[in-house]
Order: structure tokens, then C-alpha cells, then sequence
């Protein structure tokens, strides 16, 4: 055990798993996951919005599971493996973004990294989810251009799509 | 400015906090604490991070006739268990409405009862079966009953110098039957209007658990048996039990609509719970 | 190319999270700004103390409006008026503050943590004073006989109808990095602006600059609605604390301030009567409103009581109108433009008389609006009335057929039908209809200069400003459909003050309309231009040349002809053309919304079960991303007729401040929208015929819902506010019948 682990500190060393490689930061105790992307690892697709854990827009995977970057500390994330969509996007657009695509899915596009890694974890989760079942998945995304017929619509293409590959 | 630590075993967590002298601040799922470190930037909070400890309870144990939460148990993982889905529908139902998938990934059961919001989507569950909160602090364990856990709005007895290290919930026995219900202006995440849980004993006895029609969320005293067969019946024993609820008007709804709010899904949360599936919904 | 919906252009660094929005852009050395702002509604300031603050670590700088007194505050961009004049807003407030969010002070430091938390060390001390409207001045607009009209009118209506405060919300807050370069000495504002020609000149007027030494630079845009790039004050703020410190100075609002600080919009109260006879004719309509400005009026001056006394009659003949709009300023944040300005409100004004006008003759509402509408051969129609000076003439259309396309669609016979026997089983549901006219591509001017360069791609450069709405891809497809080439190989430049010297940026659904028309007119002109140098190369003389995609040939010898990118290359960069497109009116598509309520009887809570936009755009550039506009329209409209209000207490604390109680719809209750888009009606005032759709989908949405509801619960007339909570309906439902 590290004295650090015991004593509370006001900045914390982070080593983490992002996007595949191993990175390392030093960031204040209260530095959320979200501003330390943005700030400290300079991954800037992740977007603020609200902060308060109201809206989406930062969404990320952690650990396989879909959080709210803003409402994780960075220094919760030390050990963790994360996903951003700058990590999914790696290769180009994957088969869910090509889908938002030909759906007219994005206005502003924004909210579109969180609505992209909400779905991306859906499609992993629950892949044959009805529609309603994405509408409510989807609820805590917020796109106030209201894309959601046509975000709803992409994710049911990708779905098949994901499928027939299978 | 806040601190962080990251402690390995409870007697650790325990001496952070004795240490932080009052501003120590366990962190699990962050949903809410992140929010207040976040609106008071300059709060010299101790941010206790309990994700490492090792020597907690396990996170859901299931026993003959009680389930044991420990702190790091998440909606997530509540609200999708089927043992509690099947004995406990009204809590599962209740987990499964807190927030978005995001936040139910993140946020606990624990953490819910300890933001003591008179809107806390398990709490009024939680009630009508029984729990009782197992707090742990320099003076040992001590347990009371959930119902006396909470003192207002954002208070409850939970000292600054303990955790609560367990919420118990007892198994009801055979032939009880329970529900969720919840009201919100939003079909998709929104915070309750009015939320109301149901217990049926197997003497058709109604225990109520309401959520936002107080200052903390509050539980009734058990109905007398009552016809569930006579929808006027539930509907005359939910009138005399709901007589508990002071609601406020704000910005989700006027006073006397949640007044009568409060009995809509009252009635609901019974007739769901007595229906054939013992069905939840919200 | 045109009416194609082909995939816009924007998408892909969208999608991959690369593009670049004004958070996402930084510059060496930069400092960071943040706005101490009011938390009295209406006080005098006592004392500002930033001594605290002044010590603290990492601050470069603390400024308070006595700093500023040489500022002079922010002027109206539109319809200005004498008497409107006293209630501009100074950048800082100056003696006292008007609302929870007036910026008080600025903080500077070294990074955006440090200025959050020394703005905290800012001591403000207000001596709170009582609630202080005031009425700032009536407009009046008036044609026809109205006092004669309710001598003469068979039944009287009276109604007092609200319209709750709602505003545009985009999901990304504004921000600007103010950047004073050191090597051409000019002041680069970088983020959004949807008036960036305007906005750079006004602040260089505000701080003695040359005009030509501040640019605007448009990154990615998170939604606009209306309320995005307005001049702000905190624009000015981080424009002059950069000149003050000589570095970049970057600004990013959290969401808090975004819903205390930014315009709102809506909040009206009106009290319509109108006189009718006995077939249903409505022959006056005499309105009395009043708009809550809030604390200040903004760059808007008046244009939103304005759009609404202008557009109140909407599709409808009225013989005789009055409308008078008091503008009241509060101690509330102020309020501009939010989508569909003043119409929305106006709609579900004049949708509200024409229900009960319907029900005073005993008729049929939909025929009541049949026999009230402008028929298509009195077009163009003159109003009387004037806006955004222009006169409203309404320049096309067929509205008799776009409700018929309407009933149709929903096969309204059978519907009515279904839902009388849905009803009848216990069911509350209920059908509503409104109908609107929109306005579109306000002038009076817009600039465009199309180069070819050597590889054979476009760039067209526009005053236009992007909101979000796709305008690389649609004024691409109207470059590419004229050159015939791919539209992939048009760049589309927007929102760079220094490529273009004078543009009109994107409000009022314009950019489609002006840019798009000045596009055509450049297109041409550079084929002339080709077909002039292709002479010379191709020895030909320039009457035998043409133009065939994408090359320019000798008439009737296929194998002469060159390429505009050999043309061009051989040109040494000659190969450009410039063209304006004027105009003094503004074009005004039009529709009609449906909706089909299920209200539960118990909780008063209302799902929507069918939603349809009948919609005429005269002309569909790209009906794909017509349809989105439309579609997420309607949720905007949708959220301001159940959801969305920002309420206050009683000593002007506002209410809402988070998305927690400022709800806009999520995916879960916002419908799938049915979109009938429609090309009845062209506009004869431009090239291509378009009309501008960005606000149709928001119009009538409050008109359709509040019929809808009402008459799901079996109360015609109750709905008389917005939005209309369960709250409200459940107390509507108790409520004894309405006569009539």
C-alpha cells in the first residue's frame, strides 16, 4: 500500500488504460475524468456541456461500463481502462457512426461523441433492443437539435448490421 | 481546495474521516458528491474513495430471509439482480428509474439513503419492506431502523465520523406483494413529481412508502386488512394512510396536485402489487 | 443535386468527436475570464471588494464596471426604438443590478479552475431593493374597420392566453477567445457568432477600434436557435480584457450561467378579442399583449413583440387586426430570438380564436379555417403591416391546399372517427391542428465569391454564419448543382469576417434563401467568366462556347472543351466571380401541424401519440436535412408547450437552473414526426424558389397541443396557458365544463 492511498493528498498520479495505451497524469484531487481529458490529456472530443450528470454529452466507457466523465474523478479512473470516441473512432468512422451518417443524425453534433458511446454500449448490451428500449437507453443523452428519431433509427441500422455480420 | 485518499480496509476509512474532522466525504459512485464538490470549489473536503477497501460487505448478499447491501452496491446491479426482482420488485423497480444507464452504473443504494433527498427513488422501497441501516464508526457498529435514519432534507444520523456499511433488507415472507411507482414530468430521466412504494402483507395489510411529499421520505403505519378485491376499499385505506404527506409546491408540481398525486399512485402501487404478475412499473 | 438528401458534409469529424468547438480550441499564453455575476434580482451595489481576489494566486486581473465606464453599452441590431433606449445593457452593471446573472465583475487568471475559484473571492454587496417592472413602451399596428367589425359581429370573443418563458438552450454554451495578434495587430474573436460582420464591427465600435482590425473566426457550432451569437456582454468582456492584457483571453460559460445569462425568450400575456359572424367569418381580431423583456433589451430591440403584432393573423383574411404590445422590462434575464420568434406565441394566439370561433358558430373548426384563409389567388397578399422594415407581403402560397394535404394525410374523416370512439370507451384522446405562416430570408443583402482553384475544386465564400444547420452542405449542393460537379469538391467558407467584406450572418432562416441565391447568381457568373477564358484557349469565339459538367466546350464538337480546372490553372487564379443578391422582402413559407394526445385521467399527464408537420418550403434544397430541422422543430415546440419554463419566485430568484428543472425533451417523449414537405408554392422574390425551413417545425406546436388536449379531456377553451403541466390539466379536469 502507497501512503497516498491513505493520506489524503490534493493531487493524485493517475496510470490508466486510454484508448489503448498506458498513460500517466498527475491531476488535483477534484479534477473530474472529463477535465482531465480535456485539460490534462488533451482529448478534446469529449465534450462539457453541463457537468452535473444531466445530459451525456461526456460520456465515456469505463471499464466497459458507460459513465458520465464528469461525474467520475480522474483519480477513480487510476488503474481503469477507458474508452473515449476518439479511441472507437481509431480507424475511421465505425459501422454505428456510418450510420448515424446516412440517418442525418447529426444537426449540431455536439452531443454526438456521448450519443455515439451511449449507443456503441447499448449495441454491446442489449443488442436487440426494441425501439422503445433504445428511446429509454437513450434518454440521458440530450440533443437539443431532438436527432433522436434519427439517433433511434441509426442505432436499430446498426444493429442489423451488427447481426448479419455475426 | 478538496483532498483525495484512497484507503485499503474500513479501520483506515474510519481514521481518514476521524482525521478530515468533518470534512470527510465518502466517495463510491459520485453521482451526487461530485456535483456538490463541484458547486462549493473551495470546500476543503476529504474525499474518501471506499472503491479499494478491502474488507468491506460484499455489495449484494442474499441470505435465508434478509438481502445485505454493503456500500458498493449499484442500481445497476440492483435493479437487474432476479432474485430481486423477484422478492423484492418494489426495490428493483425503484433502482431501475434512478437517472440515466450512466448514472445507474455509477450510483449505490447506499449513496442514495445517504444524499437523504425527499425525493430518493429506493427509499420509499426500502421502507415498506423493513430495512434497517448498519452504520460503522470509531464507537463500532450500531443499526436502526431506515426509517429513523433520516432527520431532513440532505441529514440523516449518519455521524461524520462513520459509514454506513450496511443497508438490510428483509426477505418479506410468502405472500407478500409489492410495487414501485413513480410520477415524473419526463418519460425519460427526470427526477420524481411523487413516488409512492406499496407493501401488501399476506393478511392484506398496506404499508406505504412516499417519496417528495415530504421532508424526508416517509413511510405509514400498516392498514388495518382491507378488501383487495374492492377498489373502494384500497382506495378508503390509502386515503387514511397518505394523510401523513405535507408536499410543497415547485417547479415539477403544485402542492395539491401532488396531494392528490400521492393517492393516484398509491392505489396504483396496491393494484400493481396485487395484480397477477405482482408486476412494478413506473 | 438540389432536392437531393444527400449526406452532409459536416458529419464526419463530428462523428469522430475531431471537430473543433470554441472550448476545444487554445492558443499559447492564453488567459482565462470568468463573470461574477448578480445573485440579487434588483439592488444597488454597495461595494465591489477585490482585494481577496486580487491576491490570489494565478489571477492576472479583476475589473468591475467602474472599470469599464468607457464602455458604452450594447446597441440594438434590430428594430430600435427612442424609448427602448434607457434600458440597453452596459457590459457591467454600473450603480445596480436588474437580474440573478448580471455580470457584476471579471476575473482573469492563468487557467480556467483558478478564475472559477478567485471569482468566488469577489465581494459583492447589494442592497437588495422591491421588484421594479416597467413598462417601456406600446407598439401599435392596426388595418381595416375594427370598431366597426365588433358593432357589427354576431358573437364576441374574449381570451387571455400565456405563453410561458422559454428559451433555445443549444447544448454547447457560449465562449469566445478573444486573440490580439501580434503580428498583424488585429483582434481575432474565435467561436460563434451568427452575425459575425455585425458583431466584430459593433465591437469595435464599443472599443474605439478600426473597424478592419477585428476578425471574426467561426469554429464549430453547438446549436444556435436564435440565441447563439447575439452580441453579448461577456463578448465585449473577453474582447476587451484581451486588448487590456495583450494576450488571448478565452471565455467558456458553465450551464448555470448559460440559463441565468443568455437571452430568454417567449413569456407573453395576451388578451385577444375578435368578432365573428354567424358562418364563421372572423371578421377583427383586436389584440393587447405584453412581452416580459426582462432586466434589459438586447441587441433585439424590439423584434420579437414586433414579429408577433406582424404575424399574429398568420394564414387568416382577417379584414381588420389591431395589436398592441407593451413591453414591460422585468427583473428576469433579458429576452431576444428564440425559433420561431414571437410566432410561436402568435400562433397559439390566433389558433386559440379560431378554435373558439368555431365553437361560437357551432361549426366545424377545420372549415372554420378553410373559409378564414387567404386563397392562393390573392397572391401576393399585402398584410398592412410592416416588420424588420419590410412590409408583409405574403409572396406565395396555396394554403387551402396545404391544410387539405394535412387532412389527408391523416385520413382526418376516419381519425375523427376512431378517436370519437376511443373516447367514448373511456378514453381520453384528442386531435389538434394549427396552422401557421413562417418568415424566411430576411435581406436586405448576401455576398458570395466562388473560386475555382487549379485541382478543379470550388470554394465559396459567404457572409453567412453556421448555427449547426448544415449550410457547407446545402450551399454546396446549389454550387454543385449549377457547375454540375460533386458537391464533395465544394469548400463552403463561413464566418471569416476577413475573406468577405460585408455579410448578414444566419438568423431568421435566411442563410438558405440569401446565401443560397447569391451561390446561383456567383455560379453563373463564373461560367461567364470561364466561357471568357476558355475563348482564347480553345480559339473559339465566346458565343460558340458552352458550358457542359463541369467543362466549358465548342458547341456540336464534343472533343473541344476544357475542364474548369484546366481553365482555371491556365488562368493563374482568374477563374472567380462575385455576386450579391438584394432583396426588400422576406419570403414566407407556411403549414400545419397535427396531434394526436393520450391524456391519462388520473395524473393529467399527456403522451403524445402521433405528431405531423404539413410543411411548404417552395423549394427543397435538401429535404433530408429539411426533415430534421422540422422534425427537432417540433420537440423545441413540443418541450415549450408541456415541458419547459423558467419560473422565479417572488424576489426574481430564478427557479431553474439545471437541466434537472429545465426539461427539454429527451428521446423518450419526443414522437417520431411525420413530415409532409411540400414545393406548392415557390417564391417568386429569388433564383431558386427556396424558402426558409429552419422554424416551421416549432411554429404551431403550442396551437395543435393545447386543441389537442382540450378536447381529450372534454373542456374546449380550457387551455388558456403554456406550457400546459399535468398540474394544470388535472385542475382544468375538475373544473366544470366549459360553455360552449
Amino acid at each position: 500500500m502507497t501512503e497516498s492511498s491513505l493520506h489524503p493528498t490534493s493531487e493524485v498520479a493517475v496510470a490508466l488504460e486510454l484508448n489503448g495505451n498506458l498513460v500517466h497524469a498527475t491531476v488535483p484531487a477534484h479534477r473530474t475524468l472529463l477535465d482531465m481529458l480535456r485539460d490534462d490529456l488533451g482529448l478534446l472530443g469529449t465534450k462539457r456541456c453541463c457537468a452535473e450528470g444531466e445530459c451525456g454529452a461526456c460520456s465515456v466507457l469505463l471499464d466497459g461500463e458507460l459513465v458520465n466523465s464528469c461525474l467520475v474523478l480522474g483519480a477513480e479512473a487510476n488503474g481503469g481502462v477507458l474508452l473515449t470516441i476518439e479511441g472507437l473512432s481509431m480507424d475511421g468512422v465505425t459501422d454505428l457512426q456510418a450510420e448515424f451518417l446516412a440517418a442525418g443524425a447529426v444537426q449540431c453534433g455536439v452531443c454526438i461523441p456521448g450519443q455515439v458511446m451511449a449507443a456503441e454500449q447499448l449495441l454491446r448490451t442489449n443488442p436487440d433492443a426494441s425501439r422503445d428500449e433504445i428511446r429509454d437507453a437513450m434518454s440521458g443523452n440530450l440533443c437539443r437539435c431532438a436527432s433522436y428519431q434519427r439517433i433511434v433509427q441509426a442505432i436499430q441500422a446498426a444493429a442489423v448490421g451488427r447481426r448479419s455480420d455475426a | 481546495m478538496a483532498t483525495y485518499c484512497r484507503p485499503r480496509t474500513v479501520s483506515e476509512v474510519l481514521a481518514a474521516l476521524a482525521n478530515a474532522e468533518g470534512r470527510g466525504r465518502i466517495l463510491v459512485g459520485g453521482t451526487d458528491l461530485l456535483v456538490h464538490l463541484r458547486k462549493d470549489p473551495f470546500a476543503p473536503t476529504v474525499v474518501v474513495d471506499i472503491k479499494s477497501v478491502n474488507d468491506l460487505p460484499p455489495a449484494v448478499e442474499i441470505d435465508d430471509d434478509v438481502v445485505r447491501f454493503g456500500p458498493t452496491a449499484r442500481m445497476a446491479e440492483i435493479s437487474g439482480d432476479p432474485f430481486i426482482a423477484g422478492h423484492l420488485p418494489a426495490l428493483g423497480a425503484s433502482a431501475r428509474v434512478v437517472g440515466s444507464i450512466a448514472i445507474r452504473n455509477r450510483a449505490t443504494l447506499v449513496g442514495n439513503i445517504c444524499n437523504a433527498s425527499p425525493a430518493a427513488d429506493t427509499v420509499p422501497a426500502l421502507f415498506v419492506y423493513g430495512s434497517t441501516v448498519t452504520l460503522t464508526g470509531p464507537g463500532g457498529e450500531r443499526t436502526l431502523p431506515l426509517v429513523e435514519f433520516f432527520v431532513g432534507p440532505g441529514q440523516t444520523r449518519c455521524g461524520p465520523d462513520e459509514i454506513v456499511i450496511r443497508i438490510d433488507v428483509p426477505i418479506p415472507d410468502r405472500g407478500h406483494r409489492s410495487a414501485f411507482q413513480r410520477l415524473t414530468r419526463r418519460r425519460g430521466v427526470d427526477l420524481a413529481t411523487v413516488s409512492v412504494a406499496a407493501g401488501v402483507d399476506a393478511d392484506a395489510r398496506i404499508v406505504l412508502g412516499l417519496g417528495c411529499v415530504g421532508p424526508t421520505p416517509l413511510v405509514t403505519d400498516a392498514s388495518p386488512p382491507v378488501d383487495l378485491t374492492d377498489p373502494a376499499a384500497i382506495e378508503g385505506a390509502v386515503e387514511e394512510l397518505v394523510s401523513i404527506a405535507t408536499p410543497i409546491s415547485d417547479v415539477r408540481a403544485a402542492r395539491d396536485y401532488r396531494e392528490a398525486m400521492v393517492r393516484v399512485l398509491a392505489v396504483r402501487a396496491v393494484q400493481s402489487a396485487t395484480a397477477a404478475s405482482g408486476g412494478v412499473s413506473s | 443535386m438540389i432536392g437531393e438528401s444527400v449526406h452532409r458534409l459536416e458529419d464526419p469529424p463530428l462523428l469522430r468527436g475531431d471537430a473543433r468547438f470554441v472550448a476545444d480550441i487554445s492558443f499559447p499564453n492564453e488567459a482565462h475570464l470568468r463573470v461574477v455575476r448578480s445573485e440579487v434580482a434588483c439592488g444597488e451595489i454597495v461595494d465591489i471588494d477585490v482585494s481577496e481576489a486580487l491576491r490570489a494566486d494565478g489571477v492576472v486581473g479583476v475589473w468591475t464596471g467602474e472599470d469599464l465606464a468607457a464602455v458604452p453599452p450594447i446597441d440594438f441590431r434590430q428594430i430600435g426604438y427612442d424609448e427602448l433606449l434607457p434600458y440597453r445593457q452596459t457590459v457591467l452593471a454600473r450603480g445596480s443590478v436588474r437580474y440573478v446573472g448580471e455580470p457584476v465583475a471579471i476575473v482573469v487568471a492563468e487557467d480556467a479552475y483558478m478564475a472559477e475559484d478567485i471569482a468566488e473571492l469577489v465581494i459583492v454587496d447589494i442592497e437588495p431593493l422591491d421588484l421594479a417592472p416597467v413598462e417601456a413602451m406600446v407598439l401599435e399596428g392596426e388595418y381595416g374597420l375594427v370598431d366597426q367589425a365588433f358593432c357589427e359581429a354576431h358573437h364576441v370573443l374574449d381570451l387571455e392566453l400565456t405563453v410561458g418563458r422559454h428559451s433555445g438552450i443549444p447544448m454547447e454554451t457560449r465562449g469566445l477567445i478573444a486573440r490580439p495578434d501580434p503580428e498583424t495587430g488585429r483582434l481575432e474573436l474565435h467561436g460563434a457568432s451568427k452575425v459575425p460582420h455585425y458583431t466584430c464591427a459593433a465591437i469595435s465600435t464599443m472599443l474605439n477600434l478600426d473597424p478592419h482590425t477585428v476578425v471574426g473566426r467561426e469554429c464549430a457550432v453547438g446549436g444556435g436557435f436564435g440565441i447563439r451569437g447575439e452580441l453579448y456582454p461577456e463578448d465585449v468582456l473577453v474582447a476587451w480584457a484581451a486588448l487590456q492584457l495583450n494576450r488571448p483571453v478565452k471565455w467558456i460559460e458553465d450551464r448555470r450561467e448559460h440559463l441565468i445569462a443568455a437571452n430568454h425568450s417567449r413569456d407573453q400575456r395576451h388578451r385577444v378579442r375578435a368578432a365573428v359572424d354567424q358562418d364563421g367569418f372572423i371578421t377583427a381580431v383586436d389584440d393587447e399583449f405584453w412581452y416580459d423583456q426582462g432586466a434589459y433589451v438586447r441587441t433585439h430591440g424590439a423584434t420579437v413583440p414586433s414579429l408577433t403584432a406582424a404575424m399574429l393573423p398568420g394564414p387568416y383574411a382577417f379584414p381588420a387586426y389591431r395589436s398592441r404590445g407593451h413591453i414591460v422590462l422585468s427583473n428576469k434575464t433579458p429576452a431576444g430570438t428564440y425559433r420561431a420568434p414571437g410566432r410561436f406565441e402568435a400562433t397559439f394566439v390566433c389558433e386559440r380564436v379560431v378554435e373558439a370561433a368555431a365553437r361560437a358558430a357551432g361549426l366545424d373548426p377545420v372549415s372554420v379555417r378553410r373559409r378564414n384563409l387567404i386563397w392562393p389567388e390573392a397572391m401576393p397578399f399585402d398584410r398592412q403591416l410592416s416588420v424588420l422594415g419590410t412590409s408583409v407581403v405574403l409572396d406565395s402560397g396555396d394554403y387551402p391546399r396545404i391544410l387539405d394535404r394535412l387532412i389527408d394525410h391523416i385520413e382526418f374523416e376516419q381519425l375523427e372517427t376512431d378517436l370519437a370512439r376511443r373516447r367514448s370507451e373511456g378514453e381520453q384522446v384528442g386531435l389538434g391542428i394549427g396552422m401557421f405562416v413562417e418568415k424566411s430570408g430576411l435581406g436586405p443583402f448576401d455576398d458570395v465569391e466562388i473560386t475555382v482553384r487549379d485541382d478543379g475544386s470550388v470554394e465559396v465564400v459567404t457572409g453567412a454564419a453556421s448555427v449547426g444547420q448544415g449550410i457547407e452542405t446545402v450551399i454546396a449542393q446549389i454550387c454543385a448543382d449549377d457547375l454540375d460537379m460533386d458537391y464533395r469538391n465544394i469548400e463552403v467558407v463561413h464566418g471569416q469576417t476577413d475573406r468577405i467584406s460585408r455579410g448578414m450572418g444566419a438568423f431568421a432562416s435566411r442563410v438558405t434563401v440569401m446565401t443560397g441565391s447569391a451561390t446561383r447568381f456567383a455560379t453563373d457568373a463564373v461560367k461567364d467568366v470561364a466561357r471568357d477564358l476558355a475563348a482564347n484557349m480553345l480559339e473559339a469565339s465566346v458565343e460558340d462556347l458552352e458550358y457542359r459538367a463541369g467543362a466549358i466546350g465548342v458547341r456540336g464538337q464534343p472533343d473541344r472543351s476544357l475542364t474548369l480546372a484546366e481553365v482555371g490553372s491556365a488562368s493563374g487564379g482568374e477563374l472567380r466571380a462575385k455576386a450579391s443578391f438584394t432583396t426588400d422582402h422576406m419570403t414566407y413559407p407556411y403549414g400545419a401541424h397535427a396531434v394526436v394526445v393520450v391524456v391519462d385521467p388520473h395524473t393529467g399527464q399527456v403522451e403524445i401519440e402521433r405528431y405531423v408537420v404539413a410543411y411548404d418550403v417552395g423549394r427543397a434544397i435538401n429535404p433530408m436535412l429539411i426533415e430534421g430541422q422540422i422534425q427537432g422543430g417540433a420537440a423545441q415546440g413540443i418541450g415549450g408547450a408541456l415541458l419547459e419554463d423558467f419560473l422565479y419566485d417572488g424576489v426574481g430568484q430564478p427557479l431553474v437552473t439545471s437541466f434537472m428543472d429545465y426539461l427539454m425533451p429527451t428521446a423518450s417523449e419526443t414522437p417520431a414526426v411525420e413530415v409532409l414537405l411540400s414545393e406548392d408554392a415557390p417564391s417568386p422574390s429569388n433564383p431558386l424558389g427556396v424558402k426558409g425551413a429552419g422554424e416551421g417545425g416549432t411554429n404551431a406546436c403550442g396551437a395543435a397541443l393545447a386543441t389537442a388536449i382540450e378536447q381529450a379531456i372534454g373542456r374546449p377553451g380550457a387551455v388558456t396557458d403554456l406550457p400546459v403541466t399535468p398540474s394544470m390539466i388535472k385542475a382544468l379536469m375538475k373544473a366544470a365544463p366549459a360553455g360552449g
